[in-house]
């Protein structure tokens, strides 16, 4: 049966216990290649997901399936959910969402293709630092992402994704030196570019250890980047704003983020893994300037969070299976700058700090833009080239006034997460 | 919640007629059934997910050396998958040679009961119970933003392999997190997290009443200078600092695992004082790690991994057991369909010295006392652990308040 007749079968039980419902589905097909020390292992495999949600008694009430789906007992499952759901009073879109641009099958790489890849990538790895140990794990393959709701909306679209995952250690003259990153885009990329976005300053594995503390310039690679921007994603949340959690509440218009950053939510773009013509709720997508030049242009939201704010959605909904909509950002986009490479940028800052990875933003609150970094890998800097690597680097402060901090923005952007990022470089940055 | 019925036993069956047909020199199929709920009230906000249920299938298969696997979820293609992985093992592109020794065959069903199974509570209930928590923790912190989570999981599970292994689990798992936290980001929190049933997060006010001497101690905490300083660790925080800065190194599959890596763990190196002793000891039933067989059907069984101070062992898969010549203690462990077995830790345990907390204090004289865990992380070549509060120590002393504090340590200090 295909996705959509499926998705009607379940619509068709929902609508005989609630007053709406929509059903969502993924179905994902993925190949694999994971090589490391032994021989490469390849793999592949389908998923087929379906989630639901119902008004019952003015409650929202959700579930979902992965495997064998029976429509009766997702719908049983989805009123008890009910019983105890939060609010639902607003309603369903009914308008189909066009999906032009997302309706074509652009080809994906062979296995032949994704395993010259892999074994290029631990080329570069060792030539760029003798003796560089990688372990890679490669997963491509297309989506199958659908609705239907008891409004009469119906919309399905295929995207592609290709994620790569890798580790990189090697033994450096005082130790070890060892990092892990990852990106996903809707297409692979040449080695060359995955290893520069996976693993800035590699080639400087072995430099001396040194210690920073104190008020530094910090040149941000993307990786770490787009942790600091996790604030950026919580605190634009229109359901944060409703929780009285956000820092960005009352300042709509206001210059916010340095001037030289514009930061787009940008699920349109066609190059990024998580790009979608219409949000999980159906609503069309947008791609929108969250901060242009440093001014907060807004918030986003879903179809419960606009209707609580009396707004319309903005086309931002995203879930897990079974789970309840919220707000969310999908790929997001910083405008590169004049900055030119990160090396030119690292040139320019004379001295300071280079950080390429994060290895824990745990003790950090997104919401309020408090962050507590501790920094996997990260670069001393003098005269303008790196002199030392940096162990146990705490960055603290608000990640808004870093981001407001920002002198230098790269011309060069870098995948990490579905993000496409430069780097930045601020001042004044706490270390300690 | 529905039951999930026998129709794991006849699936069980068809997987092992499955892997009795296959030519491939060794077949694994791993079949899992998972049922999730997750409830969080968050001031007056209920949150939810679920229930949600997950049904999933991977194949293992070695063919001529190389490795292949194929998964799907739901049981359907079961012997599609078989297939599909033995043929993902000769087109793979391997160069064969991989170490692998078939293991001894395992049999057995394991499900152990719980006082109050929670698929027989309704979701109303579970959601009562987060709310009277919510609310408890309102009332005692006035001024705080109070949130309570609810999650559980039962996993049926199903290991059937060519060397005649056909083993089946069912773990139930139930949690509960309770948080409070005043402006500042003075946040305090407790965590239960057992394998068994509701009677493990049923009448936990007693949390409520430490969450709220917590913060009521810690209303002006202050940061610690930093540097480095004598540190006594409670037990939350020592289990992660044994998780991070021991556990993962101990996995013998970790990515990446080059030589000057390798060294740091291997057996006969000092990692430690005389006193400290770490098992993984994947028996201790009402831990969420434990399980009776491991991910590959190898049957769960406690290791010594570091005696005296000295690393004694590793955690091992069946692969990399077999290419270390050691026998595999049920360390294998998946993430779901579609990823293989990897070797993580089970149920990690200190064992116990002499004295206790005061003793420590006054043994340390001048430092810091750290408890609570707010996370923690690992690249190994160094780790970081968060502590969420902690008091300065003065001869012997609990002395001033502190906030949330980071260590960090390079995982070749010993």
């Amino acid at each position: 049966m295909k996705a959509m007749d499926r998705a009607r079968s379940i619509l068709d039980v929902l609508r005989q216990v609630s007053t709406a419902s929509e059903v969502n589905w993924i179905h994902r097909r993925r190949n694999t290649i994971m090589a490391g020390t032994g021989s490469p292992v390849s793999g592949s495999g389908a998923v087929a997901s379906y989630s639901v949600r119902i008004q019952r008694n003015g409650k929202a009430g959700t579930s979902g399936a992965e495997g064998r789906i029976r429509p009766t007992a997702l719908a049983e499952e989805a009123i008890c959910s009910a019983r105890s759901g939060p609010d639902f009073d607003y309603e369903l879109p009914s308008d189909n969402p066009p999906v032009d641009g997302f309706d074509s099958r652009a080809p994906l790489p062979s296995h032949q293709e994704a395993l010259d890849f892999v074994n290029r990538l631990a080329l570069l790895a060792k030539a760029s630092y003798p003796g560089a140990l990688l372990s890679v794990k490669v997963a491509w393959g297309r989506d199958l992402v659908g609705i239907v709701n008891s409004m009469g909306l119906s919309g399905e679209y295929l995207r592609n994704r290709v994620r790569v995952d890798a580790t990189v250690s090697a033994a450096t003259g005082d130790g070890l030196y060892r990092s892990a990153s990852g990106f996903e885009a809707a297409e692979l990329p040449s080695p060359e570019d995955a290893l520069g976005w996976l693993f800035p300053g590699l080639k400087h594995a072995g430099a001396p250890p040194e210690t920073v503390v104190g008020r530094k310039t910090v040149l941000f690679a993307p990786p770490a980047l787009g942790v600091l921007l996790q604030a950026v994603r919580t605190g634009v949340s229109g359901r944060t704003l409703l929780d009285g959690a956000s820092p960005l509440a009352e300042r709509q218009g206001e210059k916010v983020l340095s001037p030289l950053l514009t930061v787009r939510e940008a699920p349109r773009h066609g190059s990024c893994a998580s790009s979608a013509p219409f949000d999980t709720e159906g609503v069309p997508t947008g791609d929108k300037a969250l901060f242009r030049k440093g001014v907060f242009n807004g918030f986003i939201y879903d179809l419960a969070s606009g209707f609580q704010a009396g707004l319309p959605s903005t086309g931002n909904a995203g879930k897990n299976l079974g789970g309840h909509p919220m707000p969310v950002c999908t790929n997001l986009l910083v405008d590169p700058g004049a900055g030119g490479t990160l090396e030119e940028m690292a040139a320019r800052m004379g001295s300071g700090v280079l950080v390429s990875s994060i290895l824990s933003a745990e003790g950090s609150n997104a919401a309020c833009g408090d962050m507590l970094l501790d920094c996997g890998t990260a670069w001393a800097v003098s005269g303008g080239e790196i002199t030392g690597r940096v162990s146990g680097c705490l960055i603290s402060g608000s990640a808004y006034e870093i981001l407001a901090g920002v002198t230098d923005v790269g011309g060069f952007p870098g995948r990490t997460g579905s993000d496409l990022l430069p780097p930045v470089t601020s001042e004044g940055v706490r270390i300690r | 919640m529905t039951t999930p019925g026998d129709a794991m036993q006849d699936i069980r069956e068809r997987a092992e007629r499955a892997v009795q047909s296959s030519e491939a020199d060794f077949v694994e199929v791993r079949l899992e059934r998972v049922l999730a709920l997750e409830l969080a009230q968050a001031g007056r906000r209920v949150l939810s997910t679920g229930p949600v249920r997950r049904d999933g299938c991977t194949v293992r298969a070695l063919v001529s050396g190389n490795w292949g696997f194929a998964w799907g979820s739901g049981f359907m293609s079961l012997e599609t998958l078989v297939d599909r992985a033995a043929g993902a093992a000769l087109a793979g592109g391997g160069g064969g040679g991989e170490a692998f020794t078939a293991p001894a065959p395992e049999r057995g069903s394991f499900s152990p009961g719980t006082a109050e199974p929670f698929r027989q509570v309704p979701l109303k209930d579970k959601a009562f119970l987060c709310r009277h928590y919510c609310e408890l923790l309102g009332m005692t912190n006035p001024g705080a933003s109070a949130r309570v989570d609810y999650s559980e999981t039962v996993r049926d599970r199903v290991v059937v392999n060519s060397s005649g292994t056909s083993v089946r689990e069912v773990e139930e798992l139930c949690g509960i997190r309770m948080q409070a936290a005043l402006p500042g980001n003075i946040t305090s929190s407790r965590v239960i997290a057992c394998r068994g049933g509701m009677e493990n997060v049923r009448h936990r006010e007693d949390l409520v009443r430490e969450i709220a001497e917590d913060l009521a101690r810690r209303a002006s905490p202050s940061g610690p200078t930093p540097g480095v300083v004598p540190a006594v660790l409670g037990p939350e925080l020592t289990g992660m600092l044994i998780h991070e800065a021991f556990g993962h190194l101990a996995e013998s599959d970790l990515p990446g695992r080059c030589p000057a890596l390798q060294a740091l763990v291997n057996p006969g190196r000092r990692v430690g004082a005389e006193c400290l002793n770490i098992v993984d000891d994947p028996t201790h039933y009402r831990m969420p790690g434990s399980c009776s067989w491991d991910d590959e059907g190898t049957r769960g069984t406690r290791a010594v991994l570091v005696s005296g101070g000295v690393i004694k062992n590793r955690l091992h898969t069946l692969s990399t057991a077999a290419k270390e010549g050691v026998p595999p203690a049920g360390n294998a462990r998946a993430w779901g369909a579609g990823s293989i077995p990897a070797a993580r830790m089970r149920c990690i345990i200190l064992e116990p010295g002499q004295g206790g907390r005061d003793d420590l204090l006054k043994a340390m004289e001048n430092g810091v006392y750290l408890k609570g865990c707010l996370g923690g992380a690992t690249d190994m070549d160094r780790f970081s652990i968060i502590a969420e509060s902690g008091w300065t120590v003065r001869r012997g002393r609990l002395e001033k308040p502190l906030g949330p504090v980071v260590v960090t340590v390079a995982s070749s200090t010993p």
